[in-house]
């Protein structure tokens, strides 16, 4: 699947795993544009960290482009915040359009790990969905 | 295709159960309905939902009414399923391998 070309056919679905890391350092992980440079990418793609831009408020957007090293390719990605509670929970848009709605969910951790949630919604949130287990 | 009409149809036990007996070949609305401890018409709902997600096909053929399932369709369904947990499980290592590398 194409990141930046999302099928309007998907159906919503949820993502689940287990991090070894306490919530803040995913958090950081999915707003920072640092850390974000550094894994927003399918393999075989780069995120040169010069075009990652972050503006972590309601109605900010942030931008990245994807590049593949060997053709030069480039893949430019955008989204659109809508609900920031670090670092419990981060709505946004994917990609331009108003749908889907991504939801980053980590409700608590423990002193092990942190339980995340990914889902994806077309419609309203919560998304009748399917879940994808490990 | 509207994936969300196949996972719908999909998310409920009896229609499942109707999906795994058309594995096996085409069958009468009549033959499909007598295991199942549900009346015809409820069979009959069922099969209008799966017809709906375009899972299965109701055809006359003589005096019987034949459902046959159409493997594509749930082939699609699953196809996507495995693509989208792949993409994931991709995305997910990558997380974890730059929070282990932090450590």
């Amino acid at each position: 699947m194409n990141p930046n070309s999302p099928s309007h056919e998907e159906p919503g679905f949820t993502i689940v795993r287990d991090f070894a890391a306490p919530r803040e350092r995913i958090w950081q992980a999915w707003t920072d544009p640092d850390v974000m440079a550094r894994w927003f990418h399918p393999e075989g793609l780069q995120t040169p960290r010069e075009t990652v831009s972050v503006d972590l408020r309601v109605g900010g957007t942030y931008t990245y482009t994807m590049r593949i090293e060997e053709t030069g390719q480039e893949f430019p990605t955008a989204g659109r915040y809508l609900r920031i509670d670090p670092p419990v929970r981060l709505d946004f848009t994917p990609c331009a359009s108003r749908r889907p709605v991504r939801s980053f969910r980590q409700p608590a951790d423990t002193c092990e790990s942190t339980h995340l949630s990914v889902s994806t919604s077309h419609g309203e949130f919560p998304a009748r969905s399917t879940t994808l287990r490990e | 295709m509207n994936l969300d009409l196949v996972f719908g149809a999909l998310a409920d036990p009896t229609r499942r159960a109707i999906v795994d007996h058309l594995r096996h070949g085409d069958m009468s609305s009549g033959e499909l309905a007598d295991p199942l401890p549900i009346s015809r018409s409820a069979v009959s709902q069922h099969l209008k939902v799966l017809e709906e997600a375009g899972l299965v096909t109701r055809s006359k053929r003589a005096q019987q009414r034949i459902v046959s399932l159409n493997g594509d369709r749930l082939s699609a369904a699953t196809d996507w399923l495995v693509a989208a947990h792949e993409e994931w499980q991709r995305r997910f290592d990558a997380l974890d391998q730059v929070l282990n590398d932090d450590r």
